[in-house]
């Protein structure tokens, strides 16, 4: 006898806790089924240093806080307690020679910063950034929230007005074109054109350019969560308890139940089976989803050759965490005392090439001479997540999963990860005066392989569940079958991040995917129509 | 006013809060808040991945018993289904000697419910032996035993003293005396002078006497051999939390947000609001009071955390003195190490006992000498980790009875042996102990397991009692927060004014790890302070009164039912 659901949603990452969290209250009675014991996927906060010291070892900045209508949807600060800190100064790329490129919240402080290397790109910032926000704010941002149209509707609304033509003709650019027209000054481009490939956008590869402006924009709109990004989930996974709704952790999903070409439940693999009155919801990756747990003998062929063509991200993350006995003092700061309060930092790249070369030899599967990487010292900007007067550190390294020679075992190497942190705390130790073996009392690395054995949706460690590629992304992801959430099998629905419009912590396909859900099975919708969508409803943007 | 109100307000979020918050809104109607300081609910009961990321160390708590949960199992149907469920494996203890590569398996009660494999193994030494040990485990699944046993574990020190306790008390003796065995001797002997009494073949008074320290009981203490009947009988049912023990806490607290509970972490209380007589609420370190209608309870604090959180003069002098004295130096502090692994370990002793690489409590020893456990608890009590040759690690690999445990194909053993306390070594010399051990446990590991060499190691979490520190009832790193010796245990336990879960303000009640039963990551501390809050406050239909609860029985039968369950949940 299987116990009766009217949802089931397998994963209990960001979007599985959404559907549940919209679903449940709604009134319908979902069950969640994780296969790790913490929900949030990503959304983790780990002591893996030392006691005290806490370390979001994944997901750290919060990209839609002001976008994503889930946040004032569940009333996280009011409700929750779960409070987010926006520091001024968002990035920084400091120079060798000791100065500083500073990215503000502000415009023209910005500007300011900019004027330093050259004050046409502070002007072209400027205009970029009014243009990009209103991108964002008007077009981007909401498709986020809604279905996405197939390619030739969304060109005719795109090409229905000025801003939307203005967007398509970038989005046939690549990445470098677009840097490398609006900048001029090397360290300029090269932060610019580091902050899109840094979240796996390709520099060379055009037709999904509409990422630029996104991620552009968004460079100086990250936020971090108080106490640690795990907050974030657990708020919407005490949602759903409170609203009826059940989870199995630790569990691992045997078959996704198809009688007669319509999903009616699952079965894991210790023999519990659960019934879904209404439907399947895999937030999975479309191999777990389709060839592991529906099985192609349930699907056509030519569905499932589009499934086995899916593609994985061409990049990974090393990350290195530090438990620091000391707050991080920048060289730079002498010149701008911001600097030591900057929310992350750009390190090892002061020029277009810099940053293509090292993105060659990761399309090429292999480690660069040069090192170039991301970091941040979250508890700088929340007390709780160290111990006064010292600081965590999160050093993170875009780097290949496959990589070659030696194959993706390599990242097992004790050895090799001991020089590969080195290496990272060296290039950070350049920037700073204070980062030394005396003042880091421990540190603790994460690799493509520790990604993909956390998360198994992450497959090659690909935290995105796919590649940002132009024939996988809007309508196209994970193909055109699916995109809008529902899948060939009846009653089967698809709402994890390699569905439209993707991964990050953005919250839209669990969103989009509730809102299908409600739209399908006539469930009254207690949240209403985020204000940003109708007007670009009304505008014919979307 | 008050920012937030409840009818009960729990200050800490550990097991001990989780449970009891369970029996204060399902049987005392009450709407509970949860107060608890650390990131995560669950205190001891803990995983986390260290050693490796998607590879499960359990941090704390990992040796669960069945008699641990039975209340809940009889009174939260949905206990089990919400992940609080056990395991054992194919042997649940055992020990192997280096000198003859020899070992001694212990068979679960799961494979081996009548003990006649064990009996087997144990004849390879000494038939005596293995007809003592059968005869043990037969007198041990007495009801007379039975309840015995589950009178002491799951009531509060005041109601043990009342008349059907002490008959109980008295039909055991008869029970032991019938099986031919003469209790007196053991009565002031020291474990391990009571192993060689009850045993002749060195391999088994070695490993019956390995769970004492285990239990944070010193192998020399005079006053525990008389346990002796209870350790041995212990052996065969050694579990684990399927998943993690962090599945437990995770189950508790589905069923309470569920049911209105509601949790507050990140938040340290620092003071109960009372006027000397009752209490109003409480002040968290953010300057938020909190009112409490009915309770105030503080679940898993330490003594010492609750004599500050009261205020010291309430207590008195005497109290306030006798807490001061506590020790917490004898046993406890353990080094519990996770291993990220690429193959579970596979020992030489296979050859003696194929099994014996499935064994949950894996003893390894230099020789079944009983002195080498003697040096290791003489070497904690001074603060030091013994020399190589006397280390008697604990080991064992819950990835090879359940996969959730590490990635597909790779494995995550643990080991737990006896250490300094937190505060014997500066900070320095911890984080360079907690290295040296790692190499020395490879080393000493990979004697026994050729392949548990460096070249197998994904990854190590070097967990101590300086990281144990995490948790702030537990300042000494002891993982029972004192020392469960005679003047420390039972009804002595923190001190005999407090053990009775009650406080000098009228409506504040206490439990956590320096309670009885200490040191276990079971319900009995919820339990007995519940009973002791539910019996002040007169609430009728409780639990324990309800036709067919009626206690130890139905305790005893949820245990025999649990077991049923694992057997045919999780196939051999």
């Amino acid at each position: 006898m299987s116990e009766k659901f009217d949802f089931i949603v397998i994963g209990a990452g960001p979007n599985g806790l959404a559907i549940a969290a919209y679903l449940t209250r709604a009134g319908q009675k979902v069950l969640l089924l994780e296969k790790r014991i913490e929900e949030g996927g990503g959304l983790m906060t780990e002591q893996v240093t030392l006691p005290e010291y806490y370390h979001n070892t994944h997901a750290l900045y919060m990209m839609m806080v002001d976008q994503a209508p889930i946040y004032s949807d569940f009333e996280f600060e009011s409700r929750w307690n779960v409070r987010h800190v926006f520091p001024d100064l968002q990035v920084t790329l400091p120079t060798r020679d000791g100065r500083a490129l500073c990215f503000y919240r502000d415009v023209e402080k910005t500007c300011k910063s900019i004027a330093e290397f050259s004050s046409r790109d502070a002007e072209a910032y400027r205009k970029m950034h009014h243009l990009y926000a209103q991108m964002m704010d008007q077009i981007l941002g909401p498709q986020t929230y809604v279905p996405m149209d197939p390619a030739p509707l969304m060109a005719a609304k795109a090409y229905a007005s000025e801003l939307g033509r203005e967007l398509a003709e970038l989005t046939e650019k690549t990445p470098l074109e677009i840097v490398t027209e609006m900048y001029e000054h090397e360290v300029v481009r090269a932060a610019m054109l580091y902050m899109c490939t840094h979240w796996g956008l390709d520099y060379s590869q055009s037709g999904v350019s509409y990422m630029v402006p996104i991620y552009l924009n968004r460079m100086v709109n990250y936020r971090l969560t108080c106490g640690g990004s795990h907050r974030v989930s657990n708020a919407l996974y005490k949602s759903v308890f409170a609203n009826g709704g059940e989870i199995r952790q630790s569990v691992r999903v045997k078959r996704i139940q198809i009688e007669n070409g319509v999903a009616s439940g699952v079965l894991l693999e210790d023999g519990r089976e659960f019934h879904a009155e209404k439907a399947v919801v895999s937030t999975l990756n479309p191999h777990q989803t389709f060839l592991d747990y529906v099985g192609t003998e349930n699907l056509d062929a030519d569905f499932v050759a589009m499934i086995k063509g899916y593609m994985w991200e061409k990049s990974s993350m090393n990350n290195v965490h530090l438990a620091l006995d000391d707050l991080p003092n920048f060289k730079a700061a002498s010149v701008n005392p911001d600097v030591n309060q900057s929310l992350t930092y750009i390190l090892g790249v002061e020029s277009v090439k810099e940053v293509t070369d090292y993105y060659d030899a990761i399309l090429d599967n292999r480690m660069p001479e040069r090192s170039v990487m991301t970091c941040s010292f979250p508890s700088v900007h929340d007390s709780y997540q160290a111990p006064r007067g010292k600081s965590t550190a999160y050093l993170s390294q875009v780097v290949p999963y496959d990589l070659q020679p030696e194959g993706k075992e390599h990242w097992y190497d004790r050895d090799f990860k001991k020089t590969r942190t080195a290496e990272m705390i060296d290039l950070l130790a350049q920037y700073t005066t204070n980062i030394n073996d005396r003042t880091i009392l421990k540190s603790y690395m994460t690799t493509p392989v520790d990604i993909e054995n956390k998360f198994a949706t992450m497959a090659k460690g690909g935290f995105k569940h796919g590649a940002y590629h132009p024939l996988q992304m809007g309508y196209l992801r994970p193909n055109q079958d699916c995109s809008q959430y529902r899948t060939p099998i009846k009653n089967l629905y698809v709402g994890g991040a390699s569905v439209a419009p993707g991964g990050m912590i953005i919250w839209g396909p669990g969103y989009n995917c509730a809102n299908a859900l409600a739209d399908d099975y006539g469930i009254e919708k207690w949240w209403s129509q985020p204000e940003n969508v109708r007007k670009a409803i009304e505008r014919g943007y979307v | 006013m008050a920012d937030l109100k409840y009818d009960v307000v729990i200050c800490g979020g550990g097991n001990k809060a989780l449970m009891l918050a369970m029996y204060l809104t399902k049987f005392a109607g009450m709407r509970c808040g949860i107060f608890e300081r650390r990131h995560e609910i669950g205190g001891g009961l803990a995983t986390e991945e260290i050693a490796a990321p998607g590879f499960r160390g359990n941090t704390h708590a990992n040796l669960m018993l069945p008699w641990y949960w039975t209340p809940l199992y009889r009174d939260f149907p949905e206990f089990w289904d919400y992940g609080g469920m056990i395991d054992q494996y194919k042997c649940s203890d055992g020990a192997i000697f280096l000198d003859t590569q020899k070992c001694l398996g212990i068979y679960s009660q799961k494979f081996d419910p009548t003990q006649e494999r064990t009996a087997e193994q144990i004849a390879r030494f000494s038939q005596k032996d293995a007809d003592t040990w059968l005869k043990l485990w037969k007198l041990t699944s007495t009801p007379e035993y039975q309840r015995v046993l589950f009178d002491d574990l799951m009531n509060p020190a005041e109601w043990k003293t009342r008349p059907e306790y002490m008959e109980r008390q008295m039909g055991v003796f008869n029970v032991i005396q019938e099986a031919g065995i003469d209790p007196m001797p053991y009565m002031g002997a020291s474990p391990m002078e009571a192993v060689r009494m009850m045993f002749e073949s060195e391999e088994l008074q070695y490993t019956v006497l390995r769970f004492f320290p285990s239990s944070v009981m010193n192998v020399r203490d005079k006053s525990k051999g008389m346990l002796l009947l209870g350790m041995a009988n212990m052996l065969p049912q050694i579990s684990f939390a399927r998943g993690g023990t962090h599945m437990v806490a995770h189950a508790c607290h589905q069923w309470l947000t569920k049911n209105g509970c509601e949790f507050h972490i990140n938040k340290t209380v620092t003071k109960i609001l009372h006027d000397g007589k009752r209490a109003s609420g409480i002040e968290l370190h953010d300057g938020t009071q909190v009112d409490a209608s009915k309770l105030v309870v503080t679940a898993g604090l330490s003594v010492m955390q609750l004599l500050d959180v009261i205020g010291r003069d309430v207590f008195g002098s005497e109290i306030c003195s006798k807490v001061d004295n506590l020790s917490h130096h004898n046993l406890g502090s353990i080094m519990w190490y996770s291993y990220a692994i690429h193959e579970a370990p596979r020992y030489i002793a296979e050859d003696f006992n194929p099994d014996i690489h499935e064994t949950m409590w894996l003893g390894l020893t230099t020789s079944s000498d009983l002195e080498h456990l003697g040096r290791e608890c003489d070497e904690a009590t001074k603060g030091q980790i013994p020399a190589i040759g006397d280390f008697n690690p604990v080991v064992w690999c819950h990835s090879l009875v359940d996969p959730s445990f590490a990635p597909p194909g790779k494995h995550i053993a643990q080991h737990e042996m006896q250490a300094p306390g937190a505060q014997d070594l500066t900070d320095d010399e911890w984080l360079r102990l907690k290295d040296k051990h790692a190499e020395d446990m490879i080393e000493f590991w990979s004697k026994f397991a050729p392949n548990m060499n460096w070249s197998n190691v994904i990854g190590i979490d070097t967990n101590s009692p300086y990281d144990i520190r995490r948790m702030a009832n537990l300042p000494y790193g002891n993982c029972a927060g004192i020392d469960k010796s005679s003047t420390q245990d039972g009804p002595n336990r923190p001190v005999p004014e407090l053990a009775n879960h009650r406080t000098p303000i009228q409506n504040v009640y206490c439990t956590g790890g320096y309670w009885h039963v200490g040191g276990t990551a079971s319900a009995a501390e919820a339990y007995n302070c519940y009973k002791i809050i539910a019996s002040d406050l007169k609430l009728d239909n409780q639990p324990w009164t309800l036709a067919g609860n009626e206690e130890p029985d139905s305790l005893i039968d949820q245990q025999v039912q649990l077991v049923e369950r694992v057997r045919n949940t999780f196939r051999v």
